[in-house]
């Protein structure tokens, strides 16, 4: 197993809103899709995910809806609405802008302080 | 995110509770299975793989809760869980004794707050009530308080500011006839400003005018709703016309509003007012008759008519200095007046309802707890499975709301069962307004919260006790005994025993107080003796020597019937609470004034027939009649306190009556408690009603002694009155020892209520003896099986296990019995014949408390001598 990072606060509902993003996912898959798309990098908390994803399916970010699963076993699967769409975009923006300033501030040399 | 919308959603989730509920597991499960798919395919094996999806899942108890909240869900939830818990519990024998003990004692509440409420506390029903007072003149030498002369009436009405309105009545009763039927109708003389003291006006006709209240004005009558209705049949033209009432011509001027009553015109709201008609230039003023009722100016406050009126009536005493030198003035709100005899009884009951209510309440919390203690393991697991310490509270309070609500409900049925039995023993005691009693909405109300307060302070109690038992080890301490515990249930039963033997204390000595009065000798012989009222028109017999012949040939028909040995007339009848007063000076001790004797105007052959027992000298008899030497009879007292050991027959006494008269003392007779049982008699005169001036007096009450049946004398007296007066209203005929029997009445009814209290707090507070035994004993089977298998005896064991209750006992009862001597002064002055601090009472409740005490741990501590330590041990290092 690959070195994985812990989570930073705030960040799982993020991360949630990206993977439902992309298509309709049940909590297993949820999970599996954030260690892909982050490459394996990030361990979710399993006993966060569920409570993360009730949260935000009671704010109306997410739907939820019972469907078959690959092996056809029934499942839960949720997908993005459209606030939940909104607040992806926003919440990308942010943790751009957040991420670059991190970003900037960490990488700084002694000739960028002295500007 | 909107308000609304949370809402609708927790809403939503609730009412597809069970569809949610399992669709939490189905996601779970399938997330688990899937992980665990996925870890076989890695190589792991089945089992394994499960676990560890399981594991990292974490607790599913817990999880779950946490989804319901993350939905909004959790506090409609929980409720309903409440609800759910609460209703199984109710099953439970534990709850339904609770609700029954905070009923029995939220009820008695109720329905003794019902007497305090309408007696004491709901205002008069007249308008403005709290602006009402009451007037009397004092006697300044002793303090007491006593009616007024007609002339200082006419003077005060005259010169004081500060009342709207003062008014003045006297209640002779009337005997109404013209119709077909003659009826005894209560009735009042009354000033002019009765109706606005009041605040009433006729809805027919008028009321009395200013001019009616002296001497010669017209014969004018207002009568009540109910006589209008029922002489009348609510004719308007009926004012106007003419009414009879005992025998004189009035004219109806008016009709008072229907329901109209007073509690202050005590014991009966006349239903026929007729004006004062006193003439204010004559008479004197100490003929003492008149009931005096005020309405306080706006703005003015009952301390400044009171100084107002000392102010008045120290003028008075300088102008009249012969009859008002001693003579003062008070007022006093009319409520208050009216209820200041009942008022310390009340209070008493009152205290004792409360003091009832505290021993329910501590055995419900004992109740509580013992509950508690047997659903540790219950709030163990919850605890461990994640449910937080509050939510556990919350549950328990949850849970007693209801038994709360339930213990209100039937604490009311309850009250409204006994509130029968109330209203008529207070009537029958004399309470006033008892007719006003009734379980009001206020009552209820105040059940209600008394009830919910009680359940949540016991429940409170129980819940702090059971969440703060931090040794809630699910796996240890479902046995284990923990001190802190026992302790909370120790003090309880403290309390309780400490509380039903202040009860009892009381209980016991009204309840003595009760036979001593009873057994007290009244100083007459009341077997055999009957009574009846004789009214007749006072037009056709006016007072003096006409009245007196109709007495006379009364009391020789009655005397003539078979049976009877001998029958007499009395202005008064003894014990009856009514008497007048003279005063009077000895003749041949010229600088004594103003001594006061009770006195009773009665016929000849009085002593004989009511049984009094002649001391010295001769009884009145035909000799005495008017124009021979006026003489009179003494008391004990009298002839005690003013000759000593001297004799009295012959003594010449001064009177002081409208003119001073000599009067020569020709007997001596036994003490009688003339005015009331438990006062002691005092000086008394018996003067004969065949001299002036005594002649003028009403002697009303006939009594009869005879060897008849008295269901046979009934209505041969009847009969024969009636054949000489057919206009002699029917009055019943009572028999003596039933007279002296009402006046028991009220002792009885404060003794019986105080006691049967008691009686219900000492089985409560047994009760609560043997549950804390008995879940004592079931709490350290272990520890006492121990003791048993390293050789205890049984008796050790019995004796260790009964401690349990016995001693929180007994410290109870060392602090009750300081508290029960409080109760008794609360009580003093309902007592007679016994003082508050009682030795033997006192011993003989302590003993009580102690034999029900060890009856009650008696039970649960043979069960512990009988454990098995082999079972018992056996069974619990298994688990």
């Amino acid at each position: 197993m690959g070195k994985t990072t812990e989570l930073l606060p705030g960040t799982l509902d993020m991360l949630i809103l990206k993977a439902v993003s992309l298509k309709p996912l049940h909590g297993y898959g949820v999970l599996l899709r954030i260690k892909q798309i982050s490459g394996n990098a990030l361990d979710i908390p399993q006993g966060s995910l569920y409570p993360a994803l009730y949260r935000l399916e009671h704010q109306g970010l997410i739907n939820a809806k019972w469907g078959a699963s690959e092996n056809n076993r029934r499942a839960k699967f949720y997908t993005l609405t459209a606030a939940g769409r909104r607040r992806l975009d926003e919440e990308t923006a942010g943790w751009n802008r957040l991420a670059d300033a991190i970003g900037a501030a960490l990488n700084a040399t002694i000739a960028d302080t002295e500007v | 995110m909107g308000v609304i919308r949370s809402l609708r959603s927790a809403l939503d989730v609730t009412l597809r509770r069970s569809r949610f509920e399992d669709g939490i597991s189905e996601e779970l499960q399938f997330h688990i299975d899937a992980y665990a798919d996925d870890l076989v395919q890695q190589g792991m094996s089945v089992e394994d793989a499960r676990r560890q999806a399981r594991l990292e899942l974490g607790g599913q108890e817990g999880l779950k809760e946490e989804l319901r909240a993350a939905r909004g869900q959790r506090f409609v939830d929980e409720s309903r869980q409440d609800a759910r818990y609460a209703v199984r519990r109710l099953r439970r024998w534990r709850t339904a004794a609770v609700v029954f003990v905070l009923a029995l004692g939220v009820g008695v509440n109720i329905a003794v707050f019902g007497v305090v409420h309408a007696t004491l506390l709901r205002p008069l029903p007249h308008r403005q009530a709290d602006r009402l007072v009451s007037i009397s003149s004092r006697n300044l030498d002793n303090g007491r308080e006593h009616l007024m002369a007609p002339l200082d009436f006419f003077d005060f009405e005259r010169r004081a500011s500060s009342f709207a309105r003062v008014a003045a009545y006297y209640p002779p009763g009337f005997t109404l006839t013209g119709g077909e039927q003659a009826e005894r109708v209560s009735g009042a003389r009354a000033s002019s400003g009765i109706f606005d003291v009041f605040g009433v006006q006729p809805t027919l006709g008028r009321g009395f005018l200013p001019a009616e209240d002296r001497a010669g004005a017209p014969a004018v009558a207002i009568i009540s709703h109910e006589l209008w209705m029922r002489r009348y049949q609510g004719d308007p033209s009926a004012v106007g016309q003419t009414i009879l009432l005992s025998g004189r011509p009035y004219t109806l001027v008016g009709v008072l509003p229907e329901g109209f009553h007073s509690p202050a015109m005590w014991p009966r709201t006349p239903e026929v007012w007729v004006p004062l008609g006193l003439d204010p230039n004559v008479g004197r003023r100490d003929a003492r008759m008149l009931r005096v009722l005020g309405r306080l100016r706006d703005g003015t406050t009952i301390e400044q008519a009171r100084a107002e009126l000392d102010v008045l009536a120290t003028a008075l005493a300088v102008e009249h200095p012969d009859t008002n030198r001693a003579t003062g003035a008070t007022v006093a709100g009319l409520l208050e007046q009216l209820t200041r005899d009942a008022r310390p009884s009340l209070y008493a009951l009152t205290a004792a309802v409360l003091a009832l209510l505290l021993v329910a309440c501590a055995n419900a919390a004992g109740l509580l707890i013992g509950d508690s203690l047997e659903r540790r393991h219950e709030f163990a697991t919850r605890l461990a499975l994640g449910a937080s310490r509050s939510r556990i509270v919350r549950q328990i309070v949850a849970e007693n709301a209801l038994v709360g609500l339930l213990a209100a409900g039937a604490g009311f049925a309850l009250a409204v069962w006994a509130s029968d039995f109330l209203v008529a023993a207070a009537a029958l005691s004399g309470i006033p307004r008892a007719t006003e009693i009734r379980i009001s909405s206020t009552s209820f109300v105040a059940g209600v919260l008394l009830s919910l307060v009680c359940t949540t302070a016991c429940s409170l109690f129980a819940a702090y006790d059971t969440t703060r038992a931090r040794d809630l080890d699910v796996g240890r301490s479902t046995r284990g005994s923990t001190p802190r515990r026992t302790r909370a249930r120790a003090a309880l039963i403290g309390v309780e025993a400490a509380l039903s033997l202040a009860l009892l204390a009381g209980g016991a000595l009204l309840i003595r107080s009760f036979y001593a009065l009873q057994s007290t000798n009244p100083g007459f012989d009341a077997s055999r003796v009957v009574t009846t009222r004789v009214s007749v028109p006072a037009a056709r017999y006016p007072a003096g020597p006409v009245l007196a012949g109709l007495y006379d040939r009364v009391v020789e028909r009655v005397g003539a019937l078979p049976g009877v040995e001998s029958a007499s007339v009395v202005d008064w009848l003894p014990v009856s609470g009514f008497g007048a007063s003279v005063s009077f000076r000895l003749a041949d001790a010229p600088g004594a004034t103003g001594a006061l004797a009770e006195l009773r105007v009665v016929g000849v052959d009085y002593f004989r027939t009511i049984g009094m027992p002649l001391i010295a000298g001769r009884p009145f008899d035909r000799r005495d009649v008017d124009g021979a030497s006026p003489v009179i009879a003494i008391n004990e007292a009298f002839a005690r306190t003013y000759f000593g050991s001297q004799s009295s027959i012959g003594r010449r006494v001064t009177i002081e009556r409208d003119s001073p008269m000599e009067v020569e003392i020709i007997a001596v007779v036994g003490d009688v408690r003339e005015l009331a049982l438990r006062l002691s008699p005092g000086p008394g005169i018996y003067a004969p009603k065949t001299q002036q001036p005594w002649m003028r007096h009403e002697t009303r009450d006939l009594v009869v002694r005879s060897t008849a049946d008295d269901t046979v004398l009934a209505p041969a007296i009847a009969a024969a009155l009636r054949e000489i007066e057919p206009d002699v209203p029917r009055s019943p005929v009572q028999r003596m020892d039933e007279v002296v029997g009402g006046a028991l009445a009220r002792p009885r009814f404060y003794a019986a209520a105080v006691a049967s209290f008691a009686v219900i707090a000492v089985l409560l507070a047994s009760f609560g003896v043997f549950g804390a035994v008995t879940s004592a004993v079931a709490d350290r089977r272990r520890e006492l099986g121990l003791r048993l298998a390293l050789g205890a005896s049984p008796t050790d064991v019995f004796t260790r296990a009964a401690s349990y209750g016995a001693m929180p006992t007994l410290v109870g009862l060392a602090v009750g019995i300081p508290l029960s001597i409080a109760a008794g002064r609360v009580l003093r002055q309902q007592l007679y014949g016994i003082g508050p601090a009682d030795g033997p009472t006192l011993a003989l409740v302590v003993a009580v408390m102690t034999a029900v005490t060890v009856a009650a741990a008696l039970l649960p501590a043979v069960k512990a001598m009988r454990i098995d330590p082999a079972v018992v041990l056996k069974h619990e290092s298994g688990g």
